[in-house]
């Protein structure tokens, strides 16, 4: 049972079938992500992982979404970073309940480590909406499901608009693209068409959002989207 | 540095199977299918690997071969289909950027060779 809520903690084993071939190798990640959204549903929240490499702009973005959504939605943050807690305390200092995962080295998070936050962030109150922001990396985060409901990946315009064709796995399973840094758009060369088109092409599903949140030109489309997932009532 | 969570995940799915074996088994290969959209360096696995595989004595002189697998690649203006290693974004026949992927997602035990076979 789990040790904070006895809500039965995820093994981290895969399913005690003894047949060994064809079953995927993250599977008991797979079945600890599925724990967490049971857990979610049970509490009554909404997940939304944000995944980047580091710089992209990740938090402040959620400094900007907490902003646009005080008052409306209940917001909690889980914060995955090497070796620091500067991500939460960023969002502590705006009075928003957070979770630091540090990983002490690791490359990205896992679906146990978040499965811990959860509970964690639930005793600091009723959420309505729970973002966790990945280790900034553009690699290993991509095969790890941590039990949310959305996967965004952020690219942001000064990191090139080759990141799709260079890294495909991340934006295989992604259900949205934040192209962050839109005003730095007149300094570098960044087609925002290229990297669309190669995203689509990758997970053809996937949409796409331009946003400045310095300047806060496309929060707005945003922050409805994020409205829209919660279900009406919470 | 995720191949060494991947091949934790190895030992995991093949824990219970190997308590069921004689004492005496012994695994002498794994072969790994593996997608392109899995994100995995060969060579990171085999050498993630060859630290886990010492958990068990059963393993512990087991070597890991990646099999990997292509993409299937089809595209939307002239039909023509192909494999691909990795993700490509330009057909190969008309050069139209209008394709669509699918598979390549695959990581998993395809086989086990182990000394009583021989």
């Amino acid at each position: 049972m789990c040790e904070t809520c006895g809500c039965g903690e995820p093994d981290n084993k895969p399913e005690q079938t003894q047949d060994p071939i064809g079953r995927d190798l993250l599977s008991a990640n797979d079945k600890a992500a599925q724990h967490n959204r049971e857990h979610l549903r049970r509490i009554g929240a909404f997940m939304v992982h944000l995944t980047s490499s580091p710089g992209s702009g990740k938090t402040t973005l959620l400094e900007k979404t907490v902003e646009a959504l005080k008052g409306k939605l209940s917001i909690g943050v889980i914060e995955g970073d090497v070796a620091t807690e500067n991500d939460a305390e960023r969002m502590r200092a705006m009075g928003v309940p957070s979770e630091a995962i540090v990983t002490d080295g690791a490359c990205h998070l896992d679906a146990k480590q978040v499965h811990h936050a959860l509970h964690h962030l639930a005793e600091k109150g009723n959420l309505d909406l729970i973002f966790v922001e990945n280790v900034g990396n553009l690699v290993c985060p991509a095969d790890f499901d941590l039990g949310e409901d959305y996967r965004v990946v952020l690219v942001s315009t000064a990191e090139g608009d080759d990141k799709p064709e260079k890294y495909p796995p991340i934006f295989r399973r992604a259900d949205a693209l934040v192209i962050s840094k839109t005003d730095l758009l007149p300094h570098v060369d960044f087609c925002i068409d290229k990297v669309k088109k190669h995203a689509q092409t990758i997970a053809p599903r996937i949409r796409t959002f331009e946003i400045s949140a310095k300047g806060g030109d496309g929060l707005d489309e945003w922050i409805a989207w994020l409205s829209n997932i919660v279900p009406a009532g919470k | 540095m995720h191949e060494l969570s991947i091949a934790k995940g190895i030992m995991a799915n093949l824990r219970p199977w190997l308590d069921e074996q004689p004492e005496s088994l012994r695994v002498e290969e794994i072969v790994i299918k593996c997608g392109p959209f899995r994100a995995v360096v060969a060579s990171a696995l085999v050498a993630a690997w060859e630290v886990v595989r010492a958990e068990n004595p059963k393993t512990a002189e087991s070597r890991l071969t990646i099999d990997n697998t292509s993409i299937k690649i089809h595209c939307n203006d002239c039909g023509v289909d192909f494999d691909a290693r990795r993700p490509i974004f330009k057909c190969r026949k008309c050069d139209s950027d209008n394709l669509a992927m699918s598979g390549g997602n695959e990581l998993f035990i395809e086989n086990i060779k182990t000394n009583s076979e021989e």
